[in-house]
């Protein structure tokens, strides 16, 4: 499975920062993971690249629902190995509903994902965004995907 | 060509993070735009077969969205997305270019409402289906 490497420090509770170079898309926005008790975040870095806005700086929305979905998949991925599913196919999105509560400032961004229900062909996962205080949220999803045939 | 309202073609090559996409203008007019999003290996999502990611058609819809209310409303009033729902009705074909074409379908003095679909060759064969809701300031 893709990533394979990344969720074992998750699963062995390791405190460490993993890169996710193997998808170009993940390299652009420049998403890192991050491992800690046994949880996964996702860290967007601010640089200029994320402005949708110039004046002032404020992230592209855009930024956000990708973080948001990508903190998501990954975790959908770690439910299927929780599960011992690792011959499931990559989740695949099916779709996803964002709420923006706030405006994402020119700081790192950070998500984390929780899956709700790991059914046999359907993830049901919600995912939260923050920047410099975990409460303070900037965006939530909702999103499902597809884990199996 | 259409350019009713404001110059988006202008506007969308001062947005850092369409230029780090790639995303381009195409044409707008009264309540809709349409925006491409070129294909290019920095914004592929599924290595094993070049699929570009979710993440960046998502990207270009919030943004074709946005710029469709302000040509519903004829001006650059700020606006912020407060949601925004996309289904992937099927994955986009490695090598072409997605296009974002939005339609703004009501406007209240402070709720903007927007549908959108993600494309290829035409509308009429989307790749991923989009609805959202902007706030507009000062409203």
């Amino acid at each position: 499975m893709l990533f394979e490497p990344l969720f074992a420090p998750i699963l062995a509770g390791e405190t460490r920062e993993m890169s996710l170079d193997a998808v170009p898309y993940f390299v652009t926005m420049g998403f890192i993971a991050q491992a800690q008790g046994g949880q996964l975040t996702v860290k967007m870095p601010f640089k200029q690249d994320l402005i949708g806005a110039p004046v002032p700086p404020r992230l592209h929305g855009g930024t956000l629902g990708a973080l948001l979905e990508t903190a998501g998949t990954l975790e959908a991925m770690l439910g299927l190995i929780r599960a011992g599913r690792t011959d499931a196919p990559l989740p695949k999105p099916i779709g996803l509903t964002v709420d923006f509560v706030r405006e994402g400032r020119s700081h790192d961004t950070y998500a984390a994902a929780t899956v709700t229900k790991l059914g046999k062909r359907i993830a049901n996962v919600t995912a939260q965004a923050w920047q410099q205080d975990r409460d303070t949220l900037v965006a939530s999803a909702v999103l499902h995907l597809l884990v199996g045939e | 060509m259409t350019s009713a309202g404001p110059p988006i073609e202008k506007v969308v090559k001062f947005i850092p993070h369409l230029k780090a996409l790639g995303i381009r203008h195409v044409e707008h007019g009264k309540g809709y735009a349409v925006l491409e999003l070129p294909y290019a290996d920095h914004i592929i999502g599924f290595p094993q077969t070049g699929v570009v990611a979710g993440g960046a058609i998502f990207t270009l819809m919030d943004n074709t969205c946005g710029m469709a209310v302000w040509t519903a409303i004829e001006g650059f009033v700020p606006t912020a997305t407060l949601d925004l729902r996309i289904d992937y009705l099927k994955p986009a074909t490695p090598g072409l270019s997605v296009f974002g074409r939005a339609e703004c379908f009501k406007v209240t003095r402070k709720i903007a409402f927007v549908r959108g679909v993600a494309y290829h060759d035409s509308p009429e064969a989307p790749i991923a289906h989009t609805m959202g809701t902007f706030m507009l300031a000062g409203g």
